[in-house]
């Protein structure tokens, strides 16, 4: 079976773990728990008619005292660049994190993800950062790790631009 | 501290230390060694240069760094238990962490 590493990245309280624990284990959780490190869980799913078990890196946060380093992405096929649209910092960590994809490995898919669509009220959309990424991201999803809504398609629409890639 | 070896199949040659604190289990030396191990999946080979990666979750109870390199074109994989350091900076970074949301969300508001 195709297997594919994956990874979460983001600004740290964008809902990263959140996302991932709602798509393998159908959880949630208000509470805000960080990340150290990486976790890394593992998912089959069939896509175009082929079976691949994406696995999932779920990777620490960006926040003001650290920044992903790059050996977390070896061996990356793709990622999902996760913000929340309600603190408009996630998006200027989101840019950092595409540069940095992009410097340390070149081009890889990804798609955009605008978590917290339970809060879609308290939304900034109109930043020019975000609108960039938009362009440059395979697709742009919202998802409500609360709600459970967005999330599967989110991991399908990866899974489906890595199995075309393949 | 465990340690294992591959081949240019990538399947396990020799292997030692305390493998089931690092959370691996018995490892089968006739499959590559990445099909056993998910978080191995993308990391090897190694080639040039080392890679280090620190605070890898590998279970609920379970924090190990990975180290992989390569030596006279043998690939070496050595596991650290890194358990305690990694939950005493959890603890730090989630009261770092909590109080900035909370300041963040203050000076919105203001």
């Amino acid at each position: 079976m195709l297997q594919k590493k994956i990874c979460m990245l983001g600004s740290y309280a964008v809902g990263k773990t959140s996302l991932v624990r709602q798509y393998v284990d159908s959880i949630f959780s208000e509470n805000y728990t960080t990340t150290i490190g990486v976790k890394i869980d593992k998912k089959t799913l069939s896509v175009l008619d082929k079976d691949l078990s994406l696995v999932v890196w779920d990777v620490y946060g960006e926040d003001s005292h650290q920044s992903v380093v790059p050996a977390y992405l070896r061996g990356m096929s793709g990622y999902l660049l996760v913000v929340d649209p309600t603190r408009l910092s996630t998006f200027k960590s989101a840019v950092k994190l595409h540069t940095l994809v992009h410097e340390s490995m070149g081009a890889k898919p990804f798609i955009l993800v605008k978590n917290k669509s339970d809060l879609k009220e308290e939304w900034n959309t109109e930043d020019s950062d975000i609108k960039a990424l938009e362009a440059s991201a395979h697709a742009v999803m919202e998802t409500s790790a609360k709600m459970d809504t967005g999330v599967d398609a989110m991991f399908e629409s990866l899974a489906q631009a890595l199995i075309s890639e393949n | 501290m465990a340690y294992f070896c591959l081949n240019h199949d990538g399947c396990v040659d020799l292997c030692g230390g305390d493998l089931t604190q690092c959370g691996v289990g018995l490892l089968d030396n006739t499959k590559p060694v990445d099909e056993q191990l998910v978080w191995l999946t993308g990391l090897l080979p190694t080639e040039d240069k080392p890679v280090v990666i620190t605070n890898t979750q590998v279970s609920s109870s379970l924090y190990i760094d990975l180290h992989l390199f390569t030596d006279t074109d043998v690939q070496w994989v050595v596991l650290f238990d890194n358990t305690e350091a990694a939950v005493r900076l959890q603890i730090a970074q989630q009261e770092r962490l909590s109080n900035d949301i909370v300041a963040e969300r203050s000076s919105c508001s203001n």
